[in-house]
């Protein structure tokens, strides 16, 4: 028994089936969360997020003051924190 | 110690507040903050940007599609009612048929619209009747001119004094005497006995008056003029000339058994 040596493992650069599984629940999980958001929340988080625009180009774009887009921006964070802090606890 | 709100974290996230340095600081010492920052900067990173899908080549119309019925109506002018396409094809058909039409009339010669439709139609061999037909209209016509112009010089030597050089009239004379032959087989090729008889009535005249000396004498223009007379040929060429005029106005060809009864 001794003779016999470890099987390794096939080096592969695609992730494991558990953790697609896990990365399309959080998605869908997003995905959902951003629906629940009204739309002038989900168009400040959007362009603040993932277009990466600052709170006056952000205003300027929607029409809104400084104070009234960053509550836009807080109440999208605090609705999204909310909806997926079960998955952080998973993660 | 003073803690920081959400609001300040998130803005902290996102680097819009400028006192960085003071908050990173302030994460260190405070714990609380720290935890409510790291609670915050989990969540946000699990929200990933998700990788824009690659545009298809039905791209452009699936946005159209999306938002065509969202544009106003736009109000085209009166004009341009005329230039949509259909109206344009319909009107290049109708230039194209207008073009073949005329062409078609240039490529076939009509024939004449008085006589054709009713003659050539009818009967076979029509067509060369009509041609006939022409042909008489000419001779008659310049038959009638030769009349006059052989009118014309008999007027001049009757009344020319004796002793006058008449060879002037003399050469106009024989050119008359040549051409009065040739129409005069004319007409009797065409059936116009009546012409062709005064044309050779005419011919001998016009003969003797060529065969007279130039300087002529006042025995020669009498037997000229007994002559002329004799036969009464200015009168007939006056009358024959003018009936010939006549059925030239009326453009009718006058019946070839009427011709002959004319003397």
């Amino acid at each position: 028994m001794d003779d016999i040596a470890p099987l390794e493992q096939p080096h592969t650069e695609s992730p494991d089936p558990e953790r697609l599984a896990e990365s399309a629940h959080i998605q869908r999980s997003v995905a959902t969360a951003m629906a629940d958001l009204t739309p002038l929340e989900r168009a400040a988080f959007t362009l603040r997020h993932y277009e990466g625009r600052s709170i006056a180009e952000i205003g300027k774009t929607l029409g809104l003051g400084a104070s009234a887009t960053k509550h836009s921006v807080f109440r999208a964070v605090r609705k999204l924190r909310t909806a997926l802090e079960p998955l952080r606890g998973e993660s | 110690m003073k803690h920081y709100t959400e609001e300040d974290l998130i803005l902290h996230y996102y680097s819009e507040r400028g006192r960085r340095t003071g908050i990173d600081v302030h994460l260190d010492q405070c714990e609380t903050c720290a935890a409510t920052y790291r609670a915050l900067t989990g969540t946000l990173r699990l929200i990933a940007t998700p990788e824009a899908p690659e545009r298809g080549d039905q791209y452009g119309l699936e946005v159209w599609q999306r938002i065509r019925h969202r544009l106003p109506e736009q109000e085209v002018p009166w004009w341009s009612v005329w230039f949509r396409a259909d109206r344009l094809a319909t009107a290049g058909s109708f230039a194209v048929l207008l073009l073949a039409a005329f062409v078609a009339g240039r490529w076939w010669s009509s024939p004449d619209p008085a006589v054709a439709p009713t003659l050539a139609s009818t009967k076979p061999g029509a067509a060369a009747a009509v041609t006939d037909d022409a042909r008489q209209r000419i001779l008659l016509t310049s038959v009638a001119d030769h009349f006059d112009r052989s009118e014309r010089v008999l007027t001049d030597i009757m009344n020319a004094p004796a002793g006058e050089d008449i060879s002037a009239e003399q050469r106009w004379v024989e050119d008359l005497v040549a051409t009065s032959r040739l129409y005069r087989q004319d007409a009797v090729d065409a059936g116009e006995h009546s012409v062709a008889l005064v044309l050779d009535e005419l011919e001998r005249s016009l003969l003797e008056i060529v065969h007279t000396p130039s300087r002529v004498t006042a025995s020669n223009l009498e037997e000229i003029r007994r002559r002329i007379d004799a036969a009464s040929l200015l009168f007939k060429v006056r009358v024959l000339g003018d009936e010939l005029r006549q059925r030239e106005r009326l453009d009718t060809p006058r019946p070839r058994a009427r011709a002959t009864q004319t003397s």
